[in-house]
Protein backbone atom coordinates (compact mmCIF):
# COMPACT_ATOMS: atom_id res chain seq x y z
CA UNK A 1 0.00 0.00 0.00
CA UNK A 2 1.16 3.02 -1.22
CA UNK A 3 0.37 4.83 2.72
CA UNK A 4 2.29 1.77 4.92
CA UNK A 5 5.14 2.43 2.37
CA UNK A 6 5.39 6.17 3.01
CA UNK A 7 4.92 5.83 7.01
CA UNK A 8 7.37 3.21 6.74
CA UNK A 9 9.92 5.56 4.98
CA UNK A 10 9.35 9.16 7.12
CA UNK A 11 8.82 7.48 10.46
CA UNK A 12 12.12 7.37 12.45
CA UNK A 13 14.32 4.04 13.10
CA UNK A 14 12.81 2.84 16.37
CA UNK A 15 8.97 4.03 15.75
CA UNK A 16 6.30 1.86 16.24
CA UNK A 17 4.92 1.54 12.86
CA UNK A 18 1.60 -1.02 12.19
CA UNK A 19 2.72 -4.00 9.46
CA UNK A 20 1.26 -3.94 6.03
CA UNK A 21 -1.29 -6.63 7.15
CA UNK A 22 -2.83 -4.71 10.11
CA UNK A 23 -2.82 -1.80 7.88
CA UNK A 24 -4.65 -3.12 5.11
CA UNK A 25 -7.03 -4.54 7.24
CA UNK A 26 -7.79 -0.81 8.80
CA UNK A 27 -7.58 1.03 5.57
CA UNK A 28 -11.58 0.51 4.84
CA UNK A 29 -12.68 2.41 8.50
CA UNK A 30 -9.69 5.27 7.33
CA UNK A 31 -10.78 5.79 4.00
CA UNK A 32 -14.43 6.23 5.96
CA UNK A 33 -13.07 8.73 8.70
CA UNK A 34 -10.24 10.36 5.89
CA UNK A 35 -12.27 13.90 6.38
CA UNK A 36 -13.24 13.65 9.94
CA UNK A 37 -11.91 16.15 12.61
CA UNK A 38 -8.64 15.37 14.77
CA UNK A 39 -7.17 12.26 16.19
CA UNK A 40 -10.47 10.78 14.86
CA UNK A 41 -8.79 10.63 11.50
CA UNK A 42 -5.75 8.79 11.97
CA UNK A 43 -6.10 6.74 15.47
CA UNK A 44 -7.16 3.98 15.03
CA UNK A 45 -9.07 3.42 18.47
CA UNK A 46 -10.61 6.80 18.06
CA UNK A 47 -11.14 5.85 14.08
CA UNK A 48 -13.26 2.75 14.61
CA UNK A 49 -16.45 3.81 16.95
CA UNK A 50 -16.21 7.53 15.23
CA UNK A 51 -16.70 5.41 11.66
CA UNK A 52 -19.24 3.17 13.37
CA UNK A 53 -21.10 6.36 14.68
CA UNK A 54 -20.98 7.95 11.02
CA UNK A 55 -22.46 5.10 9.11
CA UNK A 56 -25.21 4.88 11.74
CA UNK A 57 -26.23 8.57 10.91
CA UNK A 58 -25.87 8.29 7.47
CA UNK A 59 -28.56 5.26 7.45
CA UNK A 60 -30.36 7.61 9.29
CA UNK A 61 -29.59 10.27 7.08
CA UNK A 62 -30.94 7.93 3.91
CA UNK A 63 -34.12 7.07 5.48
CA UNK A 64 -34.88 10.70 5.93
CA UNK A 65 -33.42 12.05 2.44
CA UNK A 66 -36.78 11.53 1.24
CA UNK A 67 -39.14 13.24 3.79
CA UNK A 68 -36.65 16.76 3.78
CA UNK A 69 -36.88 16.33 -0.70
CA UNK A 70 -40.70 16.10 -0.07
CA UNK A 71 -41.01 18.72 2.05
CA UNK A 72 -38.31 21.10 0.22
CA UNK A 73 -40.25 20.52 -3.37
CA UNK A 74 -43.26 21.59 -2.03
CA UNK A 75 -41.55 24.84 -0.70
CA UNK A 76 -40.27 25.88 -4.35
CA UNK A 77 -43.66 24.35 -5.83
CA UNK A 78 -45.26 27.15 -3.08
CA UNK A 79 -42.90 29.64 -4.07
CA UNK A 80 -43.13 29.18 -7.49
CA UNK A 81 -47.25 29.47 -7.47
CA UNK A 82 -46.52 33.00 -6.10
CA UNK A 83 -46.20 34.89 -8.90
CA UNK A 84 -49.32 33.54 -11.16
CA UNK A 85 -51.73 34.98 -8.34
CA UNK A 86 -53.07 33.46 -5.07
CA UNK A 87 -53.18 29.84 -5.81
CA UNK A 88 -52.22 27.69 -3.04
CA UNK A 89 -50.01 24.63 -3.91
CA UNK A 90 -52.91 22.17 -2.62
CA UNK A 91 -55.44 23.45 -4.85
CA UNK A 92 -52.68 23.51 -7.94
CA UNK A 93 -52.33 19.54 -7.31
CA UNK A 94 -55.83 18.99 -6.62
CA UNK A 95 -56.64 20.76 -10.38
CA UNK A 96 -53.57 18.96 -11.93
CA UNK A 97 -54.43 15.88 -10.80
CA UNK A 98 -58.27 16.32 -12.03
CA UNK A 99 -57.15 17.16 -15.70
CA UNK A 100 -54.73 14.06 -15.64
CA UNK A 101 -51.65 15.32 -15.12
CA UNK A 102 -49.59 12.99 -12.92
CA UNK A 103 -46.22 15.06 -12.92
CA UNK A 104 -44.40 14.38 -9.78
CA UNK A 105 -43.22 16.75 -7.83
CA UNK A 106 -39.62 16.30 -8.60
CA UNK A 107 -40.83 17.38 -11.77
CA UNK A 108 -42.83 20.30 -11.42
CA UNK A 109 -40.50 21.93 -8.89
CA UNK A 110 -37.25 20.93 -11.75
CA UNK A 111 -39.28 22.88 -14.06
CA UNK A 112 -40.25 25.57 -11.84
CA UNK A 113 -36.22 26.47 -11.47
CA UNK A 114 -34.80 25.19 -14.88
CA UNK A 115 -38.21 25.66 -17.49
CA UNK A 116 -40.52 28.16 -16.38
CA UNK A 117 -42.31 28.90 -19.60
CA UNK A 118 -43.52 25.12 -19.02
CA UNK A 119 -44.36 25.50 -15.44
CA UNK A 120 -46.64 28.60 -16.67
CA UNK A 121 -48.37 26.81 -18.61
CA UNK A 122 -49.10 24.12 -16.16
CA UNK A 123 -49.96 26.20 -14.22
CA UNK A 124 -52.43 27.74 -16.29
CA UNK A 125 -53.86 25.11 -16.92
CA UNK A 126 -54.53 24.08 -13.35
CA UNK A 127 -55.83 27.55 -13.04
CA UNK A 128 -58.11 27.21 -16.18
CA UNK A 129 -59.71 23.87 -14.68
CA UNK A 130 -60.07 25.54 -11.63
CA UNK A 131 -62.38 28.23 -13.14
CA UNK A 132 -64.03 25.74 -15.03
CA UNK A 133 -65.35 24.32 -11.83
CA UNK A 134 -66.16 27.34 -10.38
CA UNK A 135 -63.70 27.07 -7.39
CA UNK A 136 -61.62 30.32 -8.09
CA UNK A 137 -62.71 33.04 -5.68
CA UNK A 138 -63.26 36.54 -6.76
CA UNK A 139 -60.13 37.60 -4.41
CA UNK A 140 -57.75 35.03 -6.25
CA UNK A 141 -59.17 36.11 -9.84
CA UNK A 142 -57.91 39.82 -9.01
CA UNK A 143 -54.58 38.75 -8.01
CA UNK A 144 -53.76 36.72 -11.06
CA UNK A 145 -51.26 38.96 -13.67
CA UNK A 146 -52.38 36.86 -16.26
CA UNK A 147 -55.35 35.22 -17.38
CA UNK A 148 -55.42 31.79 -17.23
CA UNK A 149 -56.46 31.12 -21.53
CA UNK A 150 -53.03 32.98 -22.18
CA UNK A 151 -50.90 30.65 -22.45
CA UNK A 152 -52.52 27.71 -23.73
CA UNK A 153 -55.70 29.38 -25.42
CA UNK A 154 -59.18 29.43 -24.55
CA UNK A 155 -60.60 25.76 -25.73
CA UNK A 156 -57.53 23.95 -24.65
CA UNK A 157 -59.51 22.13 -22.13
CA UNK A 158 -62.94 20.68 -23.08
CA UNK A 159 -63.92 18.56 -20.06
CA UNK B 1 -5.82 8.09 4.93
CA UNK B 2 -7.51 9.21 1.35
CA UNK B 3 -10.89 8.63 0.94
CA UNK B 4 -12.13 6.33 -2.13
CA UNK B 5 -11.50 7.63 -5.05
CA UNK B 6 -14.52 8.60 -6.57
CA UNK B 7 -15.63 10.72 -9.73
CA UNK B 8 -18.17 11.64 -12.27
CA UNK B 9 -19.31 10.90 -15.73
CA UNK B 10 -16.26 12.19 -18.18
CA UNK B 11 -15.41 11.61 -21.72
CA UNK B 12 -12.03 12.24 -22.75
CA UNK B 13 -12.68 15.78 -24.33
CA UNK B 14 -15.74 15.46 -25.38
CA UNK B 15 -14.63 11.97 -27.66
CA UNK B 16 -17.92 11.29 -29.66
CA UNK B 17 -19.20 14.65 -29.99
CA UNK B 18 -18.62 15.13 -33.61
CA UNK B 19 -15.62 12.82 -34.11
CA UNK B 20 -14.32 9.98 -32.36
CA UNK B 21 -10.51 8.80 -31.65
CA UNK B 22 -9.69 5.37 -30.37
CA UNK B 23 -8.16 6.35 -26.84
CA UNK B 24 -6.09 3.55 -26.82
CA UNK B 25 -2.69 4.08 -28.11
CA UNK B 26 -0.48 0.95 -27.37
CA UNK B 27 -1.03 -2.48 -26.29
CA UNK B 28 1.91 -5.09 -25.20
CA UNK B 29 0.81 -8.79 -24.85
CA UNK B 30 3.84 -9.98 -22.55
CA UNK B 31 3.89 -13.71 -22.65
CA UNK B 32 5.95 -16.67 -22.19
CA UNK B 33 7.53 -18.96 -25.13
CA UNK B 34 7.12 -21.88 -22.84
CA UNK B 35 5.14 -22.09 -20.01
CA UNK B 36 1.70 -23.39 -20.05
CA UNK B 37 -0.19 -20.26 -18.52
CA UNK B 38 0.50 -18.31 -21.73
CA UNK B 39 -1.04 -21.02 -24.22
CA UNK B 40 -4.04 -18.61 -24.81
CA UNK B 41 -1.95 -15.50 -25.86
CA UNK B 42 0.83 -17.57 -27.98
CA UNK B 43 -2.92 -18.58 -29.69
CA UNK B 44 -4.12 -15.43 -29.85
CA UNK B 45 -0.75 -13.99 -30.98
CA UNK B 46 -0.86 -16.67 -34.29
CA UNK B 47 -4.19 -16.38 -35.17
CA UNK B 48 -5.92 -13.06 -33.98
CA UNK B 49 -3.44 -10.66 -33.88
CA UNK B 50 -2.39 -9.60 -37.48
CA UNK B 51 -6.69 -9.02 -37.80
CA UNK B 52 -6.50 -6.56 -34.82
CA UNK B 53 -3.41 -4.90 -36.04
CA UNK B 54 -4.77 -4.29 -39.59
CA UNK B 55 -8.60 -3.32 -37.92
CA UNK B 56 -6.82 -0.85 -36.08
CA UNK B 57 -4.11 1.04 -37.19
CA UNK B 58 -4.03 4.03 -35.31
CA UNK B 59 -2.94 1.30 -32.20
CA UNK B 60 0.58 -0.09 -31.61
CA UNK B 61 1.13 -3.76 -31.31
CA UNK B 62 4.10 -4.98 -29.28
CA UNK B 63 4.81 -8.16 -28.64
CA UNK B 64 7.43 -9.13 -25.53
CA UNK B 65 8.35 -12.51 -24.96
CA UNK B 66 9.52 -12.62 -21.14
CA UNK B 67 10.81 -15.97 -20.07
CA UNK B 68 9.24 -18.13 -17.47
CA UNK B 69 6.77 -15.15 -16.51
CA UNK B 70 3.48 -14.70 -16.50
CA UNK B 71 1.56 -13.36 -19.34
CA UNK B 72 0.25 -9.65 -19.48
CA UNK B 73 -1.86 -7.62 -21.38
CA UNK B 74 -0.75 -3.81 -21.42
CA UNK B 75 -2.54 -1.24 -22.65
CA UNK B 76 -1.52 2.85 -22.65
CA UNK B 77 -3.72 5.51 -23.40
CA UNK B 78 -3.89 8.73 -24.70
CA UNK B 79 -4.38 10.41 -21.16
CA UNK B 80 -1.10 8.24 -19.59
CA UNK B 81 -2.61 5.93 -17.55
CA UNK B 82 -1.64 2.40 -18.21
CA UNK B 83 -3.95 -0.78 -17.56
CA UNK B 84 -2.28 -4.01 -16.82
CA UNK B 85 -3.97 -7.33 -17.29
CA UNK B 86 -2.73 -10.74 -16.01
CA UNK B 87 -3.74 -12.66 -18.46
CA UNK B 88 -2.37 -16.53 -17.13
CA UNK B 89 -4.36 -19.92 -17.72
CA UNK B 90 -6.73 -17.57 -20.28
CA UNK B 91 -7.90 -19.17 -23.25
CA UNK B 92 -7.79 -17.79 -26.51
CA UNK B 93 -11.46 -16.49 -26.67
CA UNK B 94 -10.78 -14.96 -23.56
CA UNK B 95 -7.67 -12.74 -24.86
CA UNK B 96 -9.76 -11.64 -27.53
CA UNK B 97 -12.59 -10.40 -25.52
CA UNK B 98 -10.09 -8.81 -23.00
CA UNK B 99 -8.08 -6.80 -25.69
CA UNK B 100 -11.13 -5.92 -27.58
CA UNK B 101 -12.17 -4.60 -23.88
CA UNK B 102 -9.14 -2.20 -23.95
CA UNK B 103 -9.39 -1.06 -27.06
CA UNK B 104 -12.72 0.32 -26.25
CA UNK B 105 -11.98 1.98 -23.31
CA UNK B 106 -11.16 5.50 -22.36
CA UNK B 107 -8.08 5.63 -20.01
CA UNK B 108 -10.29 6.76 -17.01
CA UNK B 109 -9.63 5.45 -13.70
CA UNK B 110 -12.54 3.14 -13.31
CA UNK B 111 -13.86 4.66 -9.40
CA UNK B 112 -17.55 4.71 -8.05
CA UNK B 113 -19.32 6.73 -9.83
CA UNK B 114 -21.50 9.68 -7.92
CA UNK B 115 -24.21 10.09 -10.29
CA UNK B 116 -25.12 8.09 -13.28
CA UNK B 117 -26.01 11.22 -15.33
CA UNK B 118 -23.93 14.89 -16.61
CA UNK B 119 -24.91 17.12 -18.24
CA UNK B 120 -23.51 20.75 -18.98
CA UNK B 121 -26.96 22.48 -20.28
CA UNK B 122 -29.43 21.74 -17.40
CA UNK B 123 -32.45 23.84 -18.86
CA UNK B 124 -33.53 24.14 -22.54
CA UNK B 125 -35.32 27.60 -21.95
CA UNK B 126 -33.01 28.95 -19.62
CA UNK B 127 -33.19 28.58 -15.66
CA UNK B 128 -35.52 31.58 -13.68
CA UNK B 129 -34.30 34.67 -12.69
CA UNK B 130 -36.38 37.10 -10.94
CA UNK B 131 -37.13 39.32 -13.53
CA UNK B 132 -38.36 36.96 -15.52
CA UNK B 133 -42.41 37.19 -14.70
CA UNK B 134 -41.68 41.08 -14.31
CA UNK B 135 -43.04 43.55 -16.83
CA UNK B 136 -39.88 44.38 -19.28
CA UNK B 137 -40.48 48.17 -18.45
CA UNK B 138 -38.53 47.51 -15.86
CA UNK B 139 -35.29 47.23 -18.43
CA UNK B 140 -35.11 50.97 -19.13
CA UNK B 141 -35.19 51.77 -14.97
CA UNK B 142 -32.84 52.70 -12.45
CA UNK B 143 -32.97 50.95 -9.57
CA UNK B 144 -33.43 51.57 -6.49
CA UNK B 145 -34.92 54.99 -7.09
CA UNK B 146 -37.62 54.39 -9.79
CA UNK B 147 -40.45 55.99 -8.69
CA UNK B 148 -42.76 53.29 -8.96
CA UNK B 149 -41.09 50.99 -6.82
CA UNK B 150 -40.35 52.80 -3.33
CA UNK B 151 -41.82 50.53 -0.32
CA UNK B 152 -45.34 51.81 0.36
CA UNK B 153 -45.46 53.50 3.51
CA UNK B 154 -48.88 52.18 5.32
CA UNK B 155 -48.36 53.75 8.67
CA UNK B 156 -46.55 56.32 10.51
CA UNK B 157 -42.63 55.93 10.83
CA UNK B 158 -41.42 56.04 14.45
CA UNK B 159 -40.16 59.33 13.53
CA UNK B 160 -43.67 61.15 12.78
CA UNK B 161 -44.57 59.15 16.19
CA UNK B 162 -41.89 60.84 17.84
CA UNK B 163 -42.55 64.12 16.39
CA UNK B 164 -46.55 63.95 17.45
CA UNK B 165 -45.61 63.47 20.61
CA UNK B 166 -43.36 66.45 21.35
CA UNK B 167 -45.44 68.73 19.71
CA UNK B 168 -48.77 67.30 21.91
CA UNK B 169 -46.22 67.81 25.13
CA UNK B 170 -45.52 71.31 24.08
CA UNK B 171 -41.78 71.08 23.02
CA UNK B 172 -40.49 73.93 21.23
CA UNK B 173 -36.80 72.86 19.92
CA UNK B 174 -37.67 70.98 17.12
CA UNK B 175 -34.66 70.29 14.84
CA UNK B 176 -35.08 67.88 12.31
CA UNK B 177 -31.23 67.19 11.40
CA UNK B 178 -31.34 65.57 7.76
CA UNK B 179 -27.33 65.65 7.58
CA UNK B 180 -25.34 62.63 7.83
CA UNK B 181 -22.64 63.15 10.21
CA UNK B 182 -24.64 62.95 13.93
CA UNK B 183 -21.37 63.92 15.88
CA UNK B 184 -21.27 67.77 13.50
CA UNK B 185 -24.61 67.87 15.03
CA UNK B 186 -23.25 68.96 18.26
CA UNK B 187 -19.92 70.26 17.16
CA UNK B 188 -18.92 72.95 19.77
CA UNK B 189 -16.47 74.32 17.15
CA UNK B 190 -19.40 75.86 14.94
CA UNK B 191 -18.93 73.92 11.51
CA UNK B 192 -21.92 72.69 11.83
CA UNK B 193 -23.90 74.89 13.34
CA UNK B 194 -27.43 75.39 13.00
CA UNK B 195 -29.95 77.60 14.35
CA UNK B 196 -31.94 76.53 16.27
CA UNK B 197 -35.29 77.70 16.18
CA UNK B 198 -38.69 76.51 17.72
CA UNK B 199 -40.35 74.09 15.51
CA UNK B 200 -37.96 74.89 12.34
CA UNK B 201 -37.38 72.52 9.61
CA UNK B 202 -33.51 73.04 8.90
CA UNK B 203 -33.53 71.51 5.37
CA UNK B 204 -36.44 70.82 3.78
CA UNK B 205 -37.85 67.21 4.14
CA UNK B 206 -40.23 66.02 2.06
CA UNK B 207 -42.46 63.90 4.25
CA UNK B 208 -43.25 60.63 3.02
CA UNK B 209 -47.30 60.43 1.73
CA UNK B 210 -48.77 58.00 3.61
CA UNK B 211 -51.81 55.89 1.53
CA UNK B 212 -55.05 55.41 3.03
Amino acid sequence: MRLSLVSLIRAPRNAKVPSKEKLFDRLPIFRITSNFFGRRRNCWSLAMPAAQKGLVRSAWGKKVKGMYSRMLRITRLEAALHPYGQMSYESFAENLAKVNVLLNKRILADFAMLEPRTFKAIVSLAQKKQDMDGETSQKELLTRPYPSDLVLGSNYLKF
Amino acid sequence: MPADPSGFLTAVLHNGVGRFVCQLQRITLKFCKEYGSSRGVREFIEKDLLDFARQNPGVVVYVEPKRHQRPKLEAEYLNGRTEVMNASEYSREQVIKFVEQLRCRSGVEIVRIRKDMRTNNISIQGPWHPFLNQPTEWNLKKFPDAPGLRALKMGKSATDIVLEMAREQGVLNIVQWEGKDPAARDDASGKGAVERTTDQVVRPVTAPSIKQ
